[in-house]
């Protein structure tokens, strides 16, 4: 479990840098919390800490979008889709299970029996205007090894 | 005929243009970029041989299994084309490419790498005159295929097919004496596309461009978790 309150939206990307730098080829990131929650913002934070070089939107209209970098970011939203099972028209298995890049999923919750057993969510909540609650929950090993590095690196300041 | 043909099924998407089984020229895409690099290098290939589009007259296109985005565009392409230049489009099972440039005879099981560590194959059998598949298309780890052929082919040879790319998939094997194996190299597979392409749009054998879709093969993840 990691939960941490940040201060604006430049602090919730710092937050989503760090979590991009602690990720490996293959993980996935289900994120969850309401419109305006800074969903993309941690994402485009993610995509710094991976190092990818150009910018990150919103994919609502496509559904995904690939970024390529030293490790690609697969970045799903599925603001738009109907029903869970519209996700085997887009051929996810691959994007989950090839493990070639990072694959970060906006609105995960549509899809939560068909996400593997090991990810990483993240749940953002709005508290005011600028501040937001991030909170992470851990499954499988290998994720709460993710946390455990940003939890000193949140404590230490 | 003057054809073209594309397989973006594998990680490395391959267009060419030919003549029945002889290629006039061929590109191979880097990998996982067909979506990219497709329609540009079907240009590039047309004007380094003075070609223009419309002199195309038969499309030939890989229709699985393998990548969901690659057999995508791959087969959007070929429709599209195929639609607007009115010529003749067959779509072709890659395991029927594979089993065509293999030599020999028996029971044969292509092996093509898919995700998570699960392979896409189907059994034949290959006899003097015909090809017959002997079982559904499947998506299995190599445990579930090595079970199935002890179930259904117990004590008989069974001859792998396997892309020479992916070469290495032997040392995950457990060998025994009733497995041998063929690779595929790259080339013949384009001259076997083109020529199993050409027999069957000369026998007028080719297929609707509305109702031609990928072949793809369901997943077992269909299946939900409980929460």
């Amino acid at each position: 479990m990691f939960s941490i309150v940040t201060q604006n939206p430049e602090a919730t990307k710092q937050v989503g840098k760090n979590l991009g730098q602690n990720l490996s080829a293959g993980s996935i990131v289900a994120l969850t919390g309401e419109l305006g929650s800074g969903k993309t913002t941690l994402v485009q934070g993610i995509g710094e800490g991976l190092k990818i070089k150009s910018l990150i939107k919103s994919p609502s209209f496509v559904i995904i979008n690939e970024y390529d970098g030293p490790l690609p970011l697969y970045h799903f939203d599925l603001y738009r889709l109907n029903n869970a099972e519209e996700i085997f028209s887009l051929g996810y298995e691959e994007y989950f299970y090839e493990k070639r890049g990072v694959v970060v999923i906006e609105w995960a919750k549509k899809i939560k029996d068909f996400l593997p057993e090991e990810y990483l969510e993240i749940n953002l909540k709005i508290v005011n205007l600028s501040k937001r609650k991030i909170s992470g929950q851990a499954y499988g090993a290998s994720y709460r090894e993710v946390f455990k590095k940003m939890e000193k690196l949140f404590c230490s300041c | 005929m003057f054809l073209l043909g594309i397989d973006s099924s594998v990680k490395r998407g391959i267009v060419c243009l030919g003549e029945k089984e002889d290629i006039i020229i061929q590109k191979i895409l880097s990998p996982h970029s067909s979506s990219q690099q497709l329609l540009p290098s079907l240009d590039i290939l047309l004007k380094e041989r003075g070609k223009k589009i419309r002199d195309l007259e038969g499309i030939v296109v890989i229709l699985g299994p393998g990548s969901f985005t690659g057999l995508r565009i791959g087969l959007s392409l070929a429709k599209s084309l195929a639609f607007t230049l009115k010529i003749p489009l067959a779509g072709i099972p890659s395991f029927d490419v594979w089993i065509a440039s293999f030599p020999g005879q028996g029971i044969i099981c292509p092996l093509l790498q898919a995700y998570g560590d699960k392979f896409y194959t189907a059994f034949y059998k290959k006899d003097e005159r015909k090809v017959y598949r002997k079982s559904k298309y499947l998506f299995s780890a190599w445990k579930e295929i090595e079970e199935r052929i002890r179930k259904r082919f117990p004590g008989r040879k069974i001859t792998f097919l396997i892309p020479e790319e992916y070469e290495n998939l032997v040392n995950k094997i457990k060998l025994t004496d009733n497995y041998s194996f063929f690779f595929l190299e790259e080339t013949a597979h384009l001259k076997t596309l083109l020529k199993v392409g050409a027999e069957k749009i000369e026998s007028k054998k080719t297929d609707d461009i509305f109702t031609l879709v990928p072949l793809y093969i369901s997943s077992p993840v269909i299946k939900k978790r409980g929460k």
